[in-house]
């Protein structure tokens, strides 16, 4: 009876298990059909095997499943009553909770929103929206996040949720913040740099101009030094060597013994050979032919006298000009020329120059140029030897000196082919020829009446009345008593020497 | 036989009656993240927290990443949810959506 018992009763449970599993294989079909059912679980002689039912729609829900899970930014879906249906692996990187226990619950669970509400993440019938906000994380991070929501329709396009994408751009927010505070630190420091230059730049300029006015006043003070000492050689030490000629000029005509003529006539050929010296100098110090004849006829005077220190200097003056300058600017010209030229002398390696003198636009142009070793221009900013620093500092100075005139001065050269150096002198306000100074006007005349001259052996035969002319006393003197030696002679002095014109 | 009827009208009055206060103990079983696992993560949540809350565990169990986790439970597709307890033990197969079927099926609601 027992075992009757037992067994009604094994197959009542038999039959309550059967109805269990009929009624799970029937939710199990259900399922299927209705697309819920992903996988099978099949128990094998391998053991279990997952089988997945994967049909066009599953593989296409699938395949977009799968790239929604595998892109870069946080991708989370709600329904309509803010609950998470689906969250990809970013999504767990950015809010630090994985999927499993976040699935399901609310998006607010998710973190703290700190610069807005949540409307961002409602779902609404409008298409699209982008916010940006501040989040705090679970695990206490805060982070600027930029999301892109996007509204979820069913089939039927009825409402079903929302998608949004998150990106964290904590560190582009950081970035630019850091990137506007030095912005404004930079444009801070411009600001501070450029009232700096303007204060260093009027300082230059101020400088500049006092250098330029000190440059004139060397100028001036050079200018009025060489006509000093080219007044002192020619008012004592000329006079002096000419008073001596004359003197000797009265031994010799004694009638002296042999040998001591002799000695005579070497000390008058080296008297001859100071008195060319110092009208050399003179004209070195102070060049006569410019004061009396102009720039173009002073250049080649100058042409000449490089000649002789083994300089082939060739002039080409245009022609049709007025070369009519202020003494001052002439001068200056004249002298820089010079400069340029000991220049080529010393450093070009050339035999040859050429200088070229021309007017045109209101302007004065010389151009020095030769076929010389040439230089790097930039080199010279280096230059250490003294030589070469001398050199520089002349043209330094012709630089400075050009532009206190309102003029230029340019140097253009390239190793192993020639220089060229260029004055340009601006021809506006030069003032006109009675605005010039008498008082710089100087005569280096010099009348040596000796008896030997022609004119005086054409007057010789009649009683001859000399008026004196020099403007100084002591030639007029030395000329006098060489006058008395002669019979027929009658010599007055005219101590007005310039009203003979 | 009335008896044995009385006995098990019983039981499921006391079931019944233990639901109401009992501690829930579910188990998910999932095949990665398909849109029907994650519908059934958050209906499954949805009903916990609307329904149980305070009083259950829930764990999700993903079969592709723990396939031998199922071994033992006679899960036969994915997604199941298994009420482990209070008995008797239940199985739910799809992606939870069916609500009423559910809340039956953890006598959390009366059969009309």
């Amino acid at each position: 009876m027992a075992t009757k018992t037992t067994t009604r009763a094994a197959l009542f449970a038999e039959m309550a298990e059967l109805r269990k599993r009929l009624v799970e294989s029937e939710e199990i079909f259900r399922a299927i059909r209705a697309g819920e059912v992903d996988a099978l679980i099949v128990d094998g002689a391998e053991g279990q095997r997952i089988f997945t039912l994967q049909g066009v729609d599953s593989e296409s829900n699938r395949f977009r499943g799968e790239i929604l899970a595998q892109v870069g930014d946080a991708v989370c879906a709600v329904d309509l009553d803010h609950r998470i249906t689906f969250y990809n692996a970013a999504a767990e990187s950015l809010y630090g909770l994985n999927a499993a226990e976040v699935m399901g619950r609310y998006l607010t669970e998710l973190y703290d929103c700190r610069s807005s509400s949540l409307d961002h993440a409602t779902p609404r019938e409008s298409g699209r929206s982008r916010t940006e906000y501040t989040i705090r994380t679970r695990d206490g991070r805060e982070l600027q996040v930029e999301s892109n929501e996007t509204s979820l329709r069913d089939k039927a396009g009825r409402l079903i949720g929302m998608l949004s994408v998150t990106r964290d751009i904590t560190d582009r927010k950081q970035a630019e913040t850091a990137l506007r505070e030095s912005e404004k630190q930079l444009r801070s420091f411009t600001g501070q740099l450029e009232e700096l230059v303007k204060v260093r730049t009027v300082e230059l300029m101020e400088s500049q101009a006092r250098l330029r006015g000190l440059a004139k006043e060397l100028n001036l003070a050079e200018q009025y030094e060489r006509k000093r000492l080219a007044g002192e050689l020619h008012d004592y030490l000329a006079q002096l060597l000419v008073l001596c000629r004359l003197n000797l000029g009265q031994v010799k005509r004694m009638g002296l013994p042999g040998k001591t003529n002799e000695i005579v006539k070497e000390t008058e050929e080296v008297l001859n050979q100071a008195l060319q010296y110092s009208r050399t100098l003179m004209a070195e110090l102070s060049p006569s032919v410019l004061l009396e004849h102009g720039l173009p006829a002073g250049l080649t005077w100058l042409g000449e006298q490089m000649q002789r220190r083994g300089l082939m200097v060739t002039v080409d003056v245009a022609t049709g000009a007025d070369w009519w300058l202020p003494e001052d600017r002439a001068i200056l010209l004249f002298q820089s020329v010079r400069e340029l030229l000991m220049n080529v002398l010393k450093h070009a390696g050339s035999k040859e120059a050429t200088v070229r003198l021309e007017q045109g636009g209101g302007k004065l142009q010389i151009t020095v140029r030769d076929d010389g070793v040439g230089f790097h221009c930039a080199a010279l900013v280096a230059v250490s030897s003294n030589t070469a620093m001398s050199s520089k500092l002349g043209l330094l100075s012709i630089r400075e000196r050009m532009m206190s005139l309102g003029g230029w001065f340019d140097l253009q050269s390239v190793p192993e082919q020639g220089t060229m150096a260029t004055l340009v002198l601006p021809l506006a306000n030069l003032g006109g020829r009675d605005g010039q100074t008498k008082g710089e006007e100087y005569e280096v005349s010099l009348s040596s009446a000796v008896p030997h001259s022609p004119a005086s052996r054409v007057l010789r035969s009649t009683a001859i009345r000399v008026l004196l002319v020099d403007d100084h006393a002591m030639v007029r003197q030395g000329l006098r008593s060489v006058l008395e030696s002669y019979p027929d002679v009658e010599s007055a002095p005219m101590p007005a020497a310039r009203t003979l014109g | 036989m009335k008896k044995r009827a009385r006995a098990g009208h019983s039981i499921q009055t006391f079931e019944k009656a233990t639901a109401a206060t009992a501690h829930y103990v579910l188990r998910l079983y999932v095949t990665g993240s398909t849109p029907n696992s994650n519908r059934a993560i958050a209906n499954v949540r949805k009903i916990c927290e609307e329904h149980l809350l305070g009083k259950y565990d829930l764990e999700v169990v993903d079969l592709s990443l723990h396939p031998t986790l199922a071994q033992g439970e006679q899960i036969l597709a994915a997604p199941t949810l298994i009420k482990k307890l209070p008995l008797p033990l239940r199985r739910f197969i799809g992606d939870m959506s069916q609500t009423e079927c559910i809340l039956l099926g953890l006598d959390l609601r009366k059969v009309d």
